[in-house]
Parts: C-alpha cells; sequence; structure tokens
C-alpha cells in the first residue's frame, strides 16, 4: 500500500465515513429485503383472501345433479374472457372437472384435497402468467369436491417490481446525501481542531505558554494533560536553571579563596605558578559549561526578549561599566521587533558582544536591531578592527576553550552557543561606517 | 575611606577585609540583607561593596530600597552572578559597578578606586588636587617638585580623605570615621597628631584649621 493511502486508511474521517457508509448500506438492504418480503406477503394475503370470497361466490353459482355445473350467469364476466387471469377449478369426486370458461384450454393439475382442508400454491397459467392457486376440500349434498381459484399475479407483480425498484432508488440517494451530509459535519468538527493546533504551533514557536482549554470535549482531557506535562516542565527547567545558579554561587566561593591564596602567594615558585593557572583553568570552565547551561533556546516558558524594553537597560549598565571613557552607544531599533527567544540568552549574546565592542572602539559604537520572524544584530565599533586572517580566526575562535584569554573568548564561545541555539549565523567584517569591527548576527525563531 | 563590605561567606569577607585595609580602607562588614541595610541607611560611607546571594534580603532589594530612600552611595556589586541579565538588573536597581566571582582582588582594589574618585567628580585615574598626586599603589604622595615622599597608614587615609574633598570642611569626627575602624578606641587628639605631621610633610599652609568646624585642605598652589 502506498504511503498516502495508508495515511487515507487512517483517517479519522475516513474510518468514520466508511463506517457510516457500511452501516448504513447494510441497513438499506436489509431494509429493502423486509420490504420486499412483506410486500410480496401481504399482496398474497390479500388476494388469497379475495379468492376465498370468490370461492365463496362459485359455490353459490354450483348446482349438483347427476354430474357438476357452474351457473356462469351467476358469475362475475371475468371468469368467461379467456386468459382474464381469474380462473376455477372443480375436481368432483367421480374424476369430474369443471373448469371456468377463462382458462380456455389450459389445463392446470392441482392436488384433490380432502374435505375441509385448504391450501395455497404457485402455479404457471396460461400465456406466460403466474398464478396464486387456493384450493379446499368440500362436502356439498353428501359429495365431496375440490374446488380451486385461480389469479395470475403478474399485473400485482408488476407493481410491487416498480415500487421496490422505486424504494430501493430513494434508499440509495437517502444514502448518497447522508454521506455528503455526514461528510460536512465530521470535516466542521475537525475544523475546530484548528485553533488547537494553531496553539500548538505557537507553543513551539514560543509565543504561547500554554494550550486554550474551548477544544471539544473529547480532546480536553488531552489538551489538560498537555498543559499539565508544560507547566512540569517549566518548573522543572527553572528548578535546574536555579540549581545550576546555586551551584555557581556556592563553588565560586572556595574558588575565589583559591585565587586568592594563590594572588598572595610568591609567583616565583613554578609549581604554584601551575597550581595557579589550573584554578584560573577551573574558573574558565566552570563558567562557560554553567553559563552554557543556562541557556534556554527559547523552547522554554521563559520571559522573551523585548528590543524595546532590553537593550535601553542593556545600554545603560554598559554605560556604567564603561564610564570612565565616555563611549557614545547609540541602538538603532529599525522596525518593531517582535518579542523573540529567551530573554536572557538574547541578553548574554548582546552583552558579550557589546562589551567586546566597548573593549575595543575609540568612541562610538554601533548597535543595529531589526527582523520579523527572528533578530538581526549588527554591532560595529570604531576601534582598530581586525585584519581578514584575524576574522577568518574569530570565527571559529570561540569553540575552543582553551584559547580564551582575558575573557575575550570565553565571551565569543557564549556568543556562538547562542547563535548555534537559535540555527543563526554569525560573521565578521570591517564596519563601512566606523572603519571598526562589525558583527552580523541572524537568529532565526526556533520551530 | 570607609568602605561597607556585605558579604555572605565569613572567610571571603575577612580575608578580603584585610586586603581592603592593607589598602587603606577603613572597612565595616555585614553578613545579612537587613543589617546590611540598615548600617547603609545610617552611616555616611564612602563606598559599599554588595554581594547579591544575602540571608534575609537579597542584595538587590536591599540596593533597591537605599536608591528609593536616596542613599547616593557608590555601590559595587560583588557576586558570583554574573550572566548578563543579572548584570542588568543590577545596574538598574542603582549599581555604579559590577564583578563577577572569582575575581582578583587588584582588580576590586582598582575598581573601588576608581569609583571613589568618580563620586568626588575626579576624572581619570590618578586622584590629584590641590597640586598634589596620590600615589595609590605605594602610599607616596607626589610633591610639584616629582618629589615622592613616604606616608604611614593612617597618614595616606587622611591625605586621601583630604584629596578627595579639597577646599570642603571636614570634621573632626568624620576624619576619624573615614580612617579609623568601628570599634576602634577613637581619640580625636590622635588626629590632631597626625595632621601636624602632614603639616610637617607638606608644608604648613596646605592643610588650615577651622576652629570648632573641623579642617580644609587648600592645596599647595601659588597664586
Amino acid at each position: 500500500m502506498s504511503l498516502s493511502g495508508s495515511k487515507r486508511v487512517n483517517s479519522l474521517e475516513f474510518r468514520l465515513q466508511t463506517g457510516l457508509t457500511l452501516s448504513l448500506s447494510l441497513l438499506m438492504v436489509l431494509l429493502w429485503l423486509f420490504g420486499a418480503g412483506s410486500v410480496q406477503h401481504l399482496t398474497e394475503d390479500f388476494i388469497a383472501s379475495r379468492l376465498e370470497h370468490d370461492a365463496e361466490a362459485i359455490l353459490a353459482a354450483m348446482e349438483l345433479g347427476q354430474g357438476v355445473s357452474v351457473v356462469s350467469a351467476k358469475l362475475n364476466q371475468i371468469y368467461r374472457r379467456p386468459y382474464s387471469g381469474h380462473y376455477y377449478l372443480i375436481l368432483a369426486d367421480q374424476g369430474e372437472e369443471v373448469a371456468s370458461r377463462s382458462l380456455w384450454d389450459y389445463k392446470f393439475q392441482i392436488p384433490r384435497m380432502p374435505f375441509g382442508v385448504s391450501e395455497r400454491f404457485h402455479l404457471p397459467g396460461p400465456d406466460g402468467q403466474h398464478l396464486l392457486v387456493w384450493t379446499r376440500g368440500y362436502r356439498k349434498q353428501g359429495r365431496d369436491f375440490t374446488l380451486a381459484v385461480a389469479e395470475d399475479l403478474r399485473p400485482l407483480k408488476q407493481q410491487r417490481d416498480r415500487f421496490l425498484k422505486h424504494f430501493a432508488l430513494v434508499a440509495l440517494a437517502g444514502l448518497g446525501l447522508l454521506l455528503v451530509l455526514q461528510g460536512v459535519v465530521v470535516r466542521g468538527a475537525f475544523r475546530r481542531l484548528n485553533p488547537l493546533r494553531q496553539d500548538v504551533h505557537n507553543l513551539a514557536t514560543g509565543r504561547e505558554q500554554r494550550l486554550r482549554e474551548d477544544v471539544p470535549t473529547e480532546f480536553l482531557p488531552l489538551v489538560n494533560e498537555v498543559n499539565h506535562l508544560l507547566r512540569l516542565l517549566s518548573t522543572r527547567n527553572q528548578r535546574s536553571r536555579n540549581a545550576m545558579g546555586n551551584l555557581a554561587h556556592a563553588l565560586k566561593g572556595p574558588l575565589n579563596l583559591l585565587t586568592r591564596h594563590f594572588d598572595q602567594s610568591t609567583p616565583s615558585d613554578p609549581s604554584l605558578q601551575q597550581a595557579r593557572d589550573q584554578v584560573e583553568r577551573i574558573r574558565i570552565l566552570m563558567d562557560r559549561e554553567l553559563r552554557r547551561a543556562r541557556l534556554a533556546g527559547g523552547k522554554t516558558l521563559s520571559e522573551r526578549f523585548d528590543v524595546q524594553k532590553d537593550l535601553p537597560d542593556l545600554l545603560h549598565a554598559l554605560r556604567q561599566i564603561y564610564r570612565e571613557r565616555q563611549l557614545h552607544l547609540e541602538p538603532r531599533i529599525e522596525g518593531t521587533p517582535k518579542p523573540f527567544g529567551d530573554r536572557e540568552d538574547i541578553l548574554e549574546l548582546l552583552g558579550n558582544l557589546l562589551d567586546n565592542a566597548c573593549k575595543w572602539a575609540r568612541s562610538r559604537v554601533i548597535c543595529r536591531v531589526s527582523g520579523s520572524r527572528g533578530l538581526d544584530i549588527v554591532i560595529e565599533d570604531d576601534g582598530e578592527g581586525l585584519e581578514d586572517d584575524a576574522i577568518e580566526l574569530m570565527t571559529q575562535r570561540g569553540r575552543r576553550l582553551d584559547e580564551s584569554v582575558d575573557g575575550h573568548g570565553l565571551g565569543l564561545a557564549i556568543v556562538n552557543d547562542v547563535v548555534e541555539l537559535y540555527d543563526g549565523r554569525i560573521r565578521f567584517d570591517r564596519s563601512p561606517e566606523l572603519h571598526g569591527l562589525r558583527v552580523r548576527v541572524e537568529l532565526n525563531p526556533i520551530s | 575611606m570607609r568602605l561597607l563590605l556585605v558579604e555572605d561567606d565569613s572567610l571571603l569577607s575577612d580575608s578580603l577585609k584585610q586586603d581592603l585595609e592593607r589598602e587603606g580602607f577603613a572597612v565595616d562588614q555585614a553578613s545579612q540583607g537587613v543589617e546590611a541595610e540598615f548600617m547603609g541607611d545610617e552611616m555616611d560611607y564612602d563606598l559599599i561593596v554588595l554581594d547579591l546571594g544575602l540571608p534575609q534580603r537579597s542584595g538587590l532589594e536591599v540596593l533597591g530600597n537605599w536608591r528609593t530612600k536616596g542613599v547616593q552611595t557608590p555601590v559595587l556589586i560583588l557576586t558570583a552572578r554574573d550572566a548578563w541579565h543579572e548584570r542588568v538588573a543590577g545596574f538598574k536597581s542603582g549599581a555604579d559597578d559590577y564583578l563577577g566571582k572569582p575575581f582578583h582582588v587588584e582588580e576590586l582594589v582598582l575598581r573601588i578606586r576608581a569609583l571613589i574618585r568618580r563620586s568626588h567628580d575626579m576624572l581619570g585615574n590618578r586622584l590629584k588636587a590641590g597640586g598634589l598626586e596620590l600615589d595609590e599603589e605605594r602610599q607616596q604622595v607626589i610633591l610639584p617638585s616629582q618629589q615622592r615622599i613616604e606616608l604611614t597608614g593612617t597618614e595616606f587615609r587622611l591625605l586621601r580623605c583630604f584629596l578627595l574633598n579639597q577646599g570642603k570642611i571636614i570634621s573632626k569626627t568624620r576624619l576619624t570615621e573615614h580612617v579609623y575602624e568601628q570599634d576602634f578606641d577613637r581619640d580625636s587628639n590622635l588626629i590632631e597628631v597626625y595632621i601636624r605631621r602632614l603639616r610637617d610633610k607638606l608644608g604648613k599652609q596646605a592643610i588650615e584649621t577651622r576652629r570648632g568646624q573641623g579642617y580644609v585642605f587648600v592645596g599647595l598652589e601659588t597664586g
């Protein structure tokens, strides 16, 4: 089976439609069969009762003398017209047979009935007719005879067939109509799931924190489960983030004392110098891994980075840090970027890039932020800038931990982690406006 | 110069106190938030070194409370929580500088000096006033003739206080506060002794006495 075929079989709509088609068809067939049976039964009963009445009339018209005769004048004309479809036959006890004129020269065989016993059966009639025969044994004036009255069923049968045909046609049309209606209803019902699908999508891209609960009742338990899971994940994430922070805090105290211990000791001793280097390495490793562990990637239900609110705060912090240098930091927000990603991640990225720019700038740093779906960041400074081969090196540098010098490489490593997390791109070149380094970062929403 | 050191790790706090005292600062310690806030409110410190992860009341809250109450003392946040979003929050609450742990004492001292100069509107990275320059590393004073004179610890602390407040009257009590520890036996006569020694080294006209008010550093500027 092809993939689309198996997909189709697995679709709820397909299942509902086939189930309904099958059950409705079965119902229609049963109805038809039952209807056909009932109609046949009813008509035959009706005709049989009429035949009984006719038999009484024939009995009344019978004259039993030497032989048996029927006074035709007393009977309906129909028994005299040939092949009229209404016949009678009397079998007397001495083998005498009296048949209606309408039978003409056609003979049909009937069994001789004992007195008081009646029977009903079908027989082929003249001219291709189909006869319903009703016979009964009688005793009149001490003589036994059997009277059979017959009627052609063909006209009735034709009517019945026409009725059954119409019934089938109406049933088929009804079936078709029902299926179409059902399809509309089912599709309508599934359309109510579209908001849910949109919600789930928003959840993935971080625009929504939980699923709305105005869904069809059947899906409410599912939605509740998902929301519960989301809450659980969010608290768990928060807890592990807090645990990370606490761990950092706890580890940094002792490490700080070690650093201080080595700061105070004489640097001339080579083994002490080595120990000091190792402490420094532990510090950098710890810093790097803790920061990396803290990156959330905007998948969690955390606060979004809002350029309008967070960038001015960050620039305020940087102006305080570099107050001595009187740097001119220019934010340039283009368009209205939507809240994006995880606030802490993006602040970490921007903080490191801007800190680096401030370190090298002579007097000016420009920070451009734009983007509608994702976030495009351009940071330029008016420092020395970098040679082409240095730019090449810089692009790879952040990946190697050992190369982190004076926090510079460390910052870039974090920047690279964030860029990678947001499926983004980072490029370095010379700023055309300020002639220093230009860093361009593109971040994409995580879908 | 009188500093308030707020740090809940007593081991680190004690060793830092020693380091800072060696650099000529008088240091008071606080180890939890409520106490720290009270001390910052009540005492006129030149600078506060503040840890963020404090028992009872978080450092950020303490800082925010100081700033809403109008306490303008420069605050340097010294914390292990040094992610950028934490720094942003720190500066937003009114911090003047931020140093992540672990750190080197030299850097902390440099930043403290810079922050104190900045809070006295002194630009650049040298402590200079009235024709005198203070070499904070070596605790020496440089005269206009470029001659360097050695200073004792107390002389250095006194002179730094004068240089930062050139032209302003400084009371004897305030000088005592900024030169000695909290629990030091304060004998104001000692201040007079040290002022006399400073005058011996710098020249009599450098520091004037305002009777009943205190002292004013006028400097050696001729003209």
